[in-house]
C-alpha cells in the first residue's frame, strides 16, 4: 500500500473531534438505517412466528380456548372429570383497539415530522419545536396505554391446583403478546428520544440550523409507525382460522 | 506523540473532564450490578404472585435485568445516553478523559472509548470465555474417559455440556471480530477511532455483563439441555435456563451495537484514497460478518425471549399441548444458528488471508474472489438453516432444496480456501509463528468442510444426526479452523499491541500441541460417531471405549497447548523480544503507525494511492 502524508489535511483538522456536522450526520444516518435493518429482521421473526403458529394450529389451539372456563377449579376436580370442557370458543382481541394503537403511533410520527419541517424551514430560531416533540411523545404514551389495555384482554385461562396456579394462553394470544410487548418496547424508546429532543431543543442544542438529530429520530419514529401498520394489517387480515 | 488533541491539555496530565466517570470502574460496576440485582430480586418477591408457575423464572429474569442495568450504570456506559436526553452533551475534556488519555494501565479497568483499549479488553474477555469453556470441556472429556466413569453426576454433565457449548460459541463470535475489528480495523482504514467510540465501549461492557449470567446458570442449578436450547426441554429445565437465556439476550444487544459500529467505521471513516477496492481483506471480512450478524442475532433475541415468556407468563409458543410447536423453536434457532457459523468463520479466514499475503510476500490471490466468496457465504448461509432439522420431520418436501443450498455453500467456502492456496503458490514463504496457524487451518478446514458436505446429504444425515460424528465435524470447524484463525491473528497482531513478539518457541510448542491434540481428539471422535455413539450422553457402551479414551487424551493435549499459549501471551507482554513498529514488513496501514499506537492513531491522516498488497512489485 502506497501512502503519502496529507499535509493539507493538517490545517483543517479532520480528526474525530473536529468534523463538520454534516459528516457526523451522514455517519449517524447510516447507523440508524442499520439499526432499522436489524429491527426489521426482528419484525420478520415476529411475523414468521405469528403466521407459523396460525398455520400449524397444533391441537386446534390457535384461538380456541379448550378446557377450563372459569377460575377456582382445581386439578383434582379436573382429573375427576368434574368440569365442562369448552372447545372452539374463538377468542380474538379487539380489532378496533388494535388500530387505535396503530393510529396513535402514526399520528405521533406525523407530529414529529411536521415539527421537523417547521424547524428546518424556520429562518430564525423557531421556539415551537419542543412543543411538537413533547406532543409526539405524549401520543406515543397513549399508544403504550392502549397497548397495555389490549394486553389485559389477551385470552387466557386459569387453572389452579393445590400447590400452583397456571395462566395459559392460546398461541394466538402468545403471538399477540409478543407483538404487543414489541410495540411497548419501541414506544418507550420513542418516548425517551422525544423527551431528549424536547429538552435539547428547549435548551437550544437543537435549533433551526442544527436539526440533524431530529431527522435521525424521525427516521426511526416513522419506521416504528410503518411497522405497526404492517403488523396491524397482518393481525387483522390473518386472525381467525 | 503529537495528536490533534495534544495542545489542549498539559503534556502527561490526565484530562480534567469525566465528571462522575472519574469515580467509576469495573469494581463499582460489579457493586452496582449486584445491588441492582438484589433490589430487583427483593422487589419481585414483594410484588409478584409467589404461587404462580413462572414465579422463580420471573424473579431470575428480573434480577438479571437488574444486574445488567446496574452494571452498565456502574461502569458509566449509560451516562452518555442520559446526558444526551437532558441536553448536556459531554464536552471535549470529558471525551479526552473517556478516551483514557495519559491514564496508563488503569484505563483498561474503565469504560474507555479508545478503540485500542477496547480491543485489548476484548482479548481478555475472549481469553476468559475460552478458558471457562475449556475447563468445562475438560470436565466433559474426563467424564467420557472410560464408560460409566461418572466423574460428575448426570445433571452436572448436562449443565457442563450446555454452558460449554454456549460459552464457546460466544467466545468464537468475539474471538477475531472483538479484538481485531476494534484494534486494527480503524487503523487499517485510516481512521482516528471507531465511528461511535462510546457505543464501542458500551458493546464491550455489555458483553462483560453477560458472562456472569452465563456462568451463574451453573451456580443456580444448571440446566439439562444442549446449547441449542431445544424445546420442550428448554421449557422444563430449571432456573439455570433463565440466566442462560438472559446472557444471550444481553449478548445480542452487545453484538448488534458492535456490528453497526464496525460497518459505519468502514463505510464512513476511510481516509482519502482508501476506496472500497483498496480495503485490506480483513476489513471486508469484518464488515460482511457484522452485516450477517445484524441479520442473524435478532432471531437469537426473539427465540430466547419466547422461551422465557413460555416459562414466565404461560405463553405457548413452543408448548405443543397448548397449540405451540417445538419446530418453531428449531426454525427460529437455526435461522440464527447457521448464519452465526459464518459470523464466526469469516473474520477468522479474513485474518488468515491477511497473514498469508504478508508471509508469502505476495498480493492476495484474486481479491475479488476473496470478497465474492465472503459475500456469497453470507448470502447463502441465510438459506440453509433447515439442514439442522432433516431428521425432525419438519417439512420433508423442503429437504431437497435445503440439501442443495447447503451443498452450494461449499462453492464459496472452496473459493476462500483457493484464495489462500493461490496466495501461497510460488510465494516466498516466511515461516514465522502466524504462518503455522495458517497451515494448520488449511489442514483442519479440509476435514471440517468435507465432513460438512457429508452431513448435508440427507441419507447420510439420517445415519449421522445426533452422533459424535456431528460433534467431531463442527469441532474441526470451530476449533481446528476458527480457533486457529483467532490464534494466528493474535500471533500476527500481538507485536502491534504490545511492541513485542509473541515468544516463537513457546508459540510453536503450543501450535504443535494444539494441532496434534485436535487430530487425536476429533479424528477418533469421528470413529466413535461412525460406530453410532450418540452425542450428549454422559456414559456409553464398551465398544466406544478406546476411541473415547483417545479423544480424552487429545483434549488434554489441546488444553496443554492452550496453557502454553496463555503463558507465552502473558510472559511476552512485558518480557518479549521488542518488535519495532513493523516487524513483518507489512504494507497495511496499522503497521505504518508507531507502536504503541498513539491516541487517535495518526498525526496526519494518510492518503492512499494503491492497493493494499503490493508485495513483490517495484515501487
Ligand atoms: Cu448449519
Amino acid at each position: 500500500m502506497t501512502v503519502t502524508d496529507n499535509h493539507t489535511e493538517h490545517q483543517d483538522h479532520s480528526g474525530a473531534h473536529h468534523e463538520a456536522p454534516e459528516v457526523v450526520d451522514g455517519r449517524q444516518r447510516l447507523a440508524i438505517w442499520l439499526f432499522i435493518g436489524g429491527d426489521f429482521v426482528s419484525m420478520g421473526a415476529l411475523m414468521f412466528t405469528y403466521l407459523y403458529l396460525r398455520g400449524v394450529n397444533t391441537t386446534n389451539g390457535w384461538m380456541s380456548i379448550v378446557g377450563m372456563p372459569t377460575q377456582g377449579r382445581t386439578l383434582a376436580t379436573l382429573e375427576a372429570g368434574d368440569y365442562t370442557p369448552i372447545t372452539n370458543i374463538e377468542s380474538k382481541l379487539s380489532t378496533s383497539l388494535n388500530w387505535e394503537i396503530v393510529l396513535a403511533l402514526v399520528v405521533s410520527a406525523a407530529i414529529l415530522w411536521i415539527g421537523e419541517r417547521q424547524l428546518r424551514a424556520a429562518r430564525t430560531n423557531d421556539r415551537s419545536f419542543p412543543f411538537y416533540a413533547i406532543l409526539a411523545s405524549a401520543v406515543a404514551t397513549v399508544a403504550i396505554w392502549l397497548q397495555l389495555e389490549q394486553l389485559q384482554k389477551v385470552p387466557q385461562y386459569f387453572v389452579s391446583s393445590n400447590d400452583s396456579s397456571v395462566l395459559m394462553h392460546t398461541t394466538y394470544g402468545s403471538a399477540m403478546m409478543a407483538l404487543g410487548t414489541s410495540v411497548i418496547i419501541h414506544a418507550v424508546i420513542l418516548i425517551l428520544l422525544g423527551i431528549g429532543l424536547t429538552i435539547r431543543s428547549a435548551r437550544g442544542v437543537i435549533s433551526h440550523d442544527r436539526w440533524f438529530q431530529v431527522r435521525l429520530v424521525r427516521f426511526f419514529w416513522v419506521w416504528v409507525a410503518v411497522s405497526s401498520v404492517i403488523l396491524g394489517g397482518m393481525t387483522t387480515l390473518f386472525a381467525g382460522h | 506523540m503529537t495528536t490533534t488533541l495534544e495542545h489542549l491539555t498539559p503534556v502527561g496530565a490526565v484530562p480534567a473532564g469525566g465528571g462522575f466517570h472519574r469515580r467509576l470502574n469495573f469494581f463499582t460496576a460489579l457493586i452496582s450490578g449486584g445491588l441492582f440485582a438484589f433490589i430487583a430480586w427483593a422487589l419481585s418477591h414483594h410484588f409478584l404472585n409467589s404461587d404462580g408457575r413462572g414465579f422463580s423464572d420471573q424473579v431470575t429474569v428480573l434480577a438479571s435485568i437488574g444486574w445488567v442495568l446496574g452494571f452498565e450504570l456502574g461502569i458509566g456506559a449509560l451516562t452518555p445516553i442520559g446526558r444526551w436526553i437532558i441536553g448536556k452533551d459531554q464536552v471535549h475534556d470529558d471525551e479526552l478523559y473517556l478516551a483514557g488519555k495519559n491514564m496508563g494501565v488503569r484505563r483498561h479497568w474503565k469504560y474507555c472509548t479508545d478503540h485500542k483499549v477496547v480491543g485489548v479488553q476484548y482479548i481478555v474477555v475472549t481469553a476468559i470465555l475460552l478458558g471457562a469453556g475449556g475447563i468445562l470441556a475438560m470436565g466433559i472429556r474426563t467424564n467420557l474417559m472410560t464408560p460409566g466413569l461418572h466423574f460428575v453426576n448426570q445433571q452436572v454433565y448436562n449443565s457442563f455440556l450446555s454452558v460449554h457449548g454456549m460459552l464457546m460459541i460466544l467466545a468464537l463470535i468475539v474471538a477475531v471480530a472483538g479484538p481485531w475489528a476494534n484494534f486494527v480495523v480503524p487503523i487499517m482504514v485510516g481512521a482516528r477511532d471507531m465511528a461511535f467510540p462510546r457505543l464501542n465501549a458500551l458493546s464491550l461492557w455489555t458483553l462483560v455483563a453477560a458472562i456472569p449470567l452465563l456462568l451463574g446458570s451453573l451456580a443456580i442449578g444448571g440446566l439439562d439441555m444442549g446449547w441449542v436450547t431445544q424445546a420442550p426441554i428448554s421449557e422444563q429445565t430449571g432456573v439455570g435456563f433463565d440466566l442462560f437465556a438472559m446472557a444471550i439476550v444481553t449478548f445480542t444487544i452487545s453484538t448488534t451495537v458492535a456490528g453497526i459500529n464496525t460497518i459505519c467505521t468502514v463505510m464512513t471513516m476511510r481516509t482519502k484514497g482508501m476506496n472500497l477496492e483498496r480495503l485490506p481483506i480483513f476489513v471486508w471480512a469484518s464488515v460482511v460478518a457484522a452485516a450477517l450478524g445484524l441479520y442473524a442475532f435478532p432471531f437469537f433475541l426473539v427465540v430466547m425471549s419466547f422461551n422465557l415468556a413460555d416459562r414466565m407468563v404461560g405463553t405457548s409458543f413452543f408448548v405443543a399441548s397448548q397449540g405451540g410447536t417445538g419446530w418453531l423453536q428449531e426454525n427460529l434457532f437455526w435461522l440464527m444458528g447457521h448464519p452465526e457459523v459464518y459470523v464466526i468463520l469469516i473474520p477468522a479466514v479474513g485474518a488468515l488471508m491477511e497473514i498469508t499475503t504478508v508471509f508469502a510476500r505476495k498480493p492476495l490471490f484474486s481479491y475479488r474472489t476473496a470478497l465474492g466468496s465472503m459475500v456469497g457465504l453470507a448470502g447463502l448461509s441465510a438459506l440453509v438453516w433447515a439442514h439442522h432439522m432433516f431428521t425432525t420431520g419438519w417439512a420433508p418436501s423442503l429437504g431437497g432444496p435445503f440439501m442443495v443450498t447447503t451443498e452450494m455453500i461449499s462453492i464459496p467456502t472452496g473459493l476462500m480456501f483457493l484464495v489462500i492456496l493461490g496466495t501461497l503458490w510460488r510465494g516466498n514463504i516466511w515461516m514465522r509463528l502466524p504462518m503455522y496457524w495458517v497451515f494448520g487451518f488449511l489442514f483442519n478446514f479440509i476435514i471440517g468442510g468435507v465432513t460438512g458436505i457429508y452431513l448435508s446429504d440427507i441419507p447420510v444425515d439420517n445415519q449421522m444426526h445426533g452422533t459424535m460424528f456431528v460433534v467431531a465435524h463442527f469441532h474441526y470447524v470451530f476449533v481446528g479452523s476458527v480457533l486457529f484463525g483467532a490464534i494466528g491473528a493474535l500471533c500476527f497482531w500481538y507485536p502491534k499491541v504490545t511492541g513485542r513478539f509473541l515468544d516463537e518457541r513457546l508459540g510453536k510448542l503450543s501450535f504443535w500441541l494444539v494441532f496434534v491434540g485436535v487430530q487425536v481428539t476429533f479424528l477418533s471422535m469421528f470413529v466413535s460417531g461412525l460406530r453410532g455413539m450418540p452425542r450428549r450422553y454422559s456414559s456409553y457402551e464398551m465398544i466406544f471405549e478406546h476411541t473415547n479414551l483417545v479423544s480424552t487424551i487429545g483434549a488434554y493435549t489441546i488444553m496443554a497447548g492452550m496453557l502454553v499459549l496463555l503463558g507465552a501471551v502473558i510472559t511476552s507482554w512485558t518480557g518479549g523480544e521488542p518488535s519495532g513498529p513493523n516487524p513483518w514488513n507489512s504494507k497495511t496501514l496499522e503497521w505504518l503507525v508507531p507502536t504503541p499506537v498513539p491516541l487517535e492513531n495518526f498525526e496526519v491522516l494518510p492518503v492512499i494511492t494503491s492497493d493494499p498488497y503490493t508485495y513483490g512489485e517495484a515501487q
